[in-house]
């Protein structure tokens, strides 16, 4: 009989090749250890238990080189480590997956981002507009055009000439920060334009860079290029329309051209405009009203059911 | 034990360590305590000394920690406790062995496979 079951004869003996077996151990680990199995054995056994149950006990702690090996092992061994090293694997496969995924979802994002901000940037753009340079093209018609006032309404006004080539042209300026192409004019359902004209296209064309234009004046020294043409940011140019007249007074009467008795005016040009990825029709107010009016001159043979020499 | 595979042995020891941790996430123990609860699921401890170097290396990867305690009538004795760390370990382990058995499942018994 003992005080306590650590001074029971196997378990000093037990003790004592734990001691040997832990030799290779750092002596703290050792210590350890050897506190903790015998702590384990004074909870687990009686003072007075018998050699059988001592024996027993012993047994299930396992031999000391066994737990001496065990405390040497290192701390990823074990299948714990793999099993955890195994799931790791999986779930970087599901991780590199879902982050595939998601750089996806963000790219995108991204590029619906960037279209959204090149839709705003470019929806907002300023369109080219009026400078205030205004001529008729042709002297038949700039050496004798009449301006007006009427109700605090400018207007300029030039003869019919039926059948020949009219037209003005109009300084106009591309303010935003982006290359801006005109089209044309927008594509109406029945194909009109609003111009003097009355309903014919006109033919439209935009200067090529010219020196005085470009300091705000007006020439008719210089080169056109038909349409689509590109006007770089915060350039100027020249828009020239021109157009054979088809309106005509005949007989104190109109003819189907005309949309007002004895005239046609507009006051805003009509164009389609590209900016970036996007076509906006840009509605060019003028300081004036443009207008022909009669008496006209020549001969009409143009569209409408009525035709002849012209009042 | 007989009959044992030194596989399955090794998945005893690998599985262990999170095994105490559970144990311990409910409440610390000593160190016999903690051995009789594990005996109690069958096959778990093939040894009882073994748990007390996991203990140790748990201890060391900072999962564990421990303290003496001196109960009234009984001798001091050391109790382990479970630390902010071991909580996290063992949650990424209840994880990885949900998947990892199904995996294993999967492969051990192919007339599961496909098997909601």
């Amino acid at each position: 009989m003992s005080g306590t079951a650590l001074e029971h004869r196997l378990v000093r003996e037990y003790l004592t090749q734990l001691d040997v077996a832990m030799g290779s151990l750092p002596s703290a680990k050792a210590r350890e250890l050897r506190s903790q199995i015998a702590g384990h054995l004074e909870d687990a056994l009686p003072p007075d238990a018998s050699d059988e149950d001592v024996a027993a006990v012993l047994h299930q702690l396992g031999g000391p080189a066994d737990l001496a090996r065990e405390a040497q092992a290192g701390a990823a061994s074990g299948v714990g480590a793999a099993v955890a090293a195994a799931a790791r694997r999986g779930w970087v496969r599901i991780i590199r997956s879902r982050l595939r995924t998601k750089l996806i979802v963000v790219l995108i994002a991204l590029l619906l981002a960037t279209g959204a901000t090149f839709l705003s940037i470019f929806l907002s753009a300023q369109l080219p507009n009026y400078v205030g340079e205004f001529a008729w093209w042709y002297p038949q018609d700039y050496n004798h055009e009449v301006d007006s006032t009427a109700d605090g309404a400018q207007q300029t006004t030039v003869l019919i000439r039926s059948g020949q080539w009219q037209g003005f042209g109009i300084g106009i300026y591309n303010s935003s920060n982006f290359t801006e192409t005109i089209i044309g004019p927008p594509v109406t359902e029945d194909g009109r334009w609003d111009s003097p004209n009355g309903g014919t296209q006109p033919r439209i064309e935009v200067s090529a860079p010219d020196r005085a234009i470009e300091h705000g004046g007006f020439t008719r020294n210089v080169a056109f290029e038909s349409l689509p043409v590109s006007i770089p940011p915060h350039q100027y140019r020249l828009l020239r329309i021109t157009w054979i007249t088809d309106v005509c007074i005949l007989g104190g009467t109109k003819s189907n051209n005309m949309l007002n008795d004895g005239y046609q005016s507009i006051d805003s040009i009509y164009l389609r405009v590209r900016v970036g990825w996007f076509t906006r029709t840009d509605v060019i107010p003028l300081d004036m009203a443009v207008a022909l009016a009669g008496p006209s001159h020549g001969v009409y043979n143009g569209p409408g059911p009525y035709h002849g020499t012209c009042y | 034990m007989a009959g044992d595979s030194g596989g399955l042995t090794e998945l005893r020891r690998g599985v262990l360590g999170p095994c105490v941790l559970a144990l311990l996430e409910l409440r610390p123990r000593f160190g016999l305590e903690l051995v009789r609860d594990l005996s109690a699921a069958d096959g778990l401890l093939t040894s009882d000394g073994t748990v007390y170097p996991l203990l140790n290396r748990l201890r060391d990867a900072g999962l564990v920690t421990s303290e003496w305690r001196d109960n009234e009538g009984e001798r001091a004795r050391r109790y382990y406790s479970i630390t902010p760390a071991g909580h996290q370990s063992l949650k990424r382990f209840r994880t990885d062995w949900a998947q990892f058995a199904a995996t294993v499942a999967s492969v051990l018994d192919p007339r599961d496979r496909g098997k909601p």
